[in-house]
C-alpha cells in the first residue's frame, strides 16, 4: 500500500511542494473511507481535521431557520475541505456531508500547524496554497451571489 | 435564395413553439412563401423582428446541418423578447440574416473541444455541439461544462442524456439546488480546476453573461490556456447589424460584423475596462 507522502504526490493541491515538506506533511495524514450520507464535520463542531478528497464528493451545506438544510457547494476529487483548522476559533463554518462515498485523506490540523509554527517555509507553502483555494472560493460564491444568470444577464 | 437587402426583414412562421424553462423558449422558424436559403454557420445571430415592437439579435441554436428551418432559443427578459414569448405556432415575425463571425471550427480540427456556458449562452453553442457529433473523427474530445441559476433554469435539458451517451463530456454546476440534485453547486469556473485538459491541443469556446466570461479566463489561463485558444461570443445591442450604425461598437470592433465571436486575445484589453 502507498504511503501517505506518496499519495499527496498524485494530488493536485499539493503539486509543487518538494519531497521533505510532502514527507512531513504525511505524517499528519491518515486515509478515511466516509460513506455516503454520513457528516465529516457538523458546524460549530472543533475543527481539528481537514481533508483531502481523493475520490467521491461532499456537500458543504448549512441550516437556516424557516428553509432547512441550504447546500451551498459541492466538491469533487482532488478539492481541499476545510480551512477552519487554520483559522481561529477553529471551529466548523459549515457542515459537510458525504454525497457518494468519499476516499480521503485526513490530516490533524493541531499537528500540522506545530510543524509549520516549526518551519516556516513549509508554514508560509502551505497558507499560500490554502489562502488560492480560499480566494478561489470566495469570488466563486461572489458570482453565486450576484445571480449573474438572473435578471439582466445573458 | 437570400434576401437582397440586409436591412429588409423576410417573413417567417413560427411552426414550433417549446417552452424551456418559466422565462426560456424555442422556436422554429420556415420563411413565408418564397424559397429561402437558411443556411448558417454556429455562433451566427439573426436579427428576429416582432412587427410593431422592435428587432432584437438572437443566435441560432439549430444545427447547420439541417438547413430546413431556423431555431431559436430566447430568455424573455424586455419589450421585444417578453412579446415573443407570447408567440404560438403559426405567428409572423421577420427575420435578417445570418450574422456574423461564426465559432471557430475550422481551427478546432484535430483539437479537444471545451465550452464554457452560462446561463442561455448553451444556445449559440448548441450548433457547434452538432456540428461535432455530426464530424466526430474530425474533432478530439468535447468537453462541455454548463453554470445555470438553478436545475429548474437548464435549457435542453431532454438532450442531455443522448450527448452523454454519444460521447460528450458535460458537466452542470447551478449555484443553488435543492437536496434532490445529484450535480455539481456552485459557480461554473470550479469545473474547470477537474478538467482533463491538454493546453496545447485545446481549443475553448465561452458564451455566457460578460462576468462569467471574465471569470472563466482566469482558471483556464491558469491551467495554461493561451488566450488566442480562447474564443468569447460578445453581446451588444444592436441595430443595423452590418457595420452601418455604430451602435454595437465596442473598443475599435464592430460586434455585429467583426464578431460575435472574438479571440480573447483581441480583446483582453478592453474586457475588464467599464467604458467598454
Ligand atoms: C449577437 C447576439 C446574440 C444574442 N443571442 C441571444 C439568444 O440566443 N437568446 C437570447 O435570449 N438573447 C440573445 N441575445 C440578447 C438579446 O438580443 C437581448 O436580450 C435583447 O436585446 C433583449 O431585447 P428586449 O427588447 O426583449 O429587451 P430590452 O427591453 O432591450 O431590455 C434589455 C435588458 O435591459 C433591461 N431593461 C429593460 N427595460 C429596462 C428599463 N426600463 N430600465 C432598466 N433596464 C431595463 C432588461 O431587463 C434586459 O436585461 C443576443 C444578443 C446578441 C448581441
Ligand atoms: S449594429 Fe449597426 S454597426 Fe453593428
Amino acid at each position: 500500500m502507498k504511503k501517505i507522502s506518496e499519495l499527496l504526490n498524485d494530488c493536485v493541491f499539493f503539486s509543487h511542494f518538494p519531497q521533505e515538506y510532502l514527507n512531513l506533511i504525511g505524517g499528519c495524514g491518515k486515509n478515511r473511507v466516509v460513506k455516503s450520507g454520513q457528516y465529516l464535520a457538523q458546524e460549530g463542531d472543533a475543527a481539528e481535521a481537514f481533508y483531502v478528497l481523493r475520490k467521491g464528493r461532499v456537500a458543504i451545506e448549512t441550516h437556516m431557520q424557516g428553509h432547512g438544510v441550504l447546500l451551498v457547494e459541492t466538491l469533487g476529487s482532488g478539492e481541499l475541505i476545510g480551512w477552519s483548522w487554520l483559522v481561529e476559533p477553529f471551529k466548523w463554518k459549515f457542515d459537510v456531508r458525504v454525497l457518494e462515498q468519499a476516499h480521503l485523506i485526513e490530516f490533524d490540523g493541531g499537528c500540522l500547524r506545530k510543524k509549520a509554527e516549526n518551519n516556516p517555509e513549509l508554514g508560509y507553502l502551505l497558507m499560500k496554497k490554502i489562502a488560492l483555494v480560499i480566494a478561489g472560493r470566495l469570488s466563486a460564491t461572489r458570482l453565486q451571489l450576484i445571480d449573474i444568470y438572473g435578471k439582466g444577464g445573458h | 435564395m437570400k434576401s437582397e437587402n440586409p436591412l429588409l426583414p423576410v417573413p417567417y412562421r413560427v411552426v414550433k413553439y417549446t417552452q424551456e424553462t418559466s422565462d426560456v423558449f424555442t422556436i422554429e422558424l420556415v420563411p413565408e412563401g418564397s424559397q429561402q436559403s437558411m443556411e448558417f454557420s454556429p455562433g451566427q445571430f439573426n436579427m428576429l423582428y416582432q412587427f410593431g415592437v422592435g428587432e432584437v439579435a438572437i443566435s441560432i441554436s439549430g444545427n447547420s446541418a439541417k438547413a430546413d428551418c431556423y431555431v431559436h432559443t430566447i430568455r424573455a427578459v424586455g419589450t421585444v423578447t417578453r412579446r415573443m414569448k407570447m408567440l404560438t405556432e403559426r405567428s409572423q415575425i421577420g427575420i435578417r440574416g445570418p450574422f456574423g463571425v461564426p465559432w471557430p471550427l475550422d481551427k478546432a480540427q484535430g483539437k479537444d473541444i471545451i465550452l464554457v456556458a452560462g446561463g442561455i449562452g448553451l444556445a449559440p453553442l448548441r450548433p457547434v455541439i452538432y456540428a461535432y457529433l455530426a464530424n466526430k473523427s474530425k474533432y478530439g474530445r468535447l468537453s462541455v461544462l454548463y453554470g445555470a441559476r438553478s436545475p429548474k433554469d437548464l435549457v435542453f435539458k431532454k438532450e442531455f442524456s443522448k450527448w452523454r451517451k454519444l460521447g460528450v463530456e458535460l458537466s452542470v454546476a447551478v449555484d443553488a439546488a435543492g437536496p434532490t440534485w445529484k450535480g455539481h453547486v456552485g459557480a461554473v469556473t470550479k469545473l474547470i480546476p477537474n478538467l482533463d485538459l491538454d493546453p496545447g491541443k485545446s481549443l475553448v469556446m465561452v458564451c455566457g453573461p460578460e462576468i462569467m466570461m471574465r471569470f472563466i479566463a482566469d482558471p483556464l489561463l491558469g491551467r495554461g490556456v493561451v488566450e488566442k485558444d480562447i474564443y468569447v461570443s460578445m453581446e451588444r445591442n444592436m441595430q443595423c447589424a452590418v457595420g452601418f450604425c455604430g451602435h454595437c461598437q465596442y473598443g475599435g470592433e464592430f460586434i455585429c460584423k467583426d464578431g460575435p465571436v472574438f479571440s480573447f486575445d483581441r480583446l483582453s484589453s478592453t474586457f475588464l475596462r467599464r467604458e467598454f
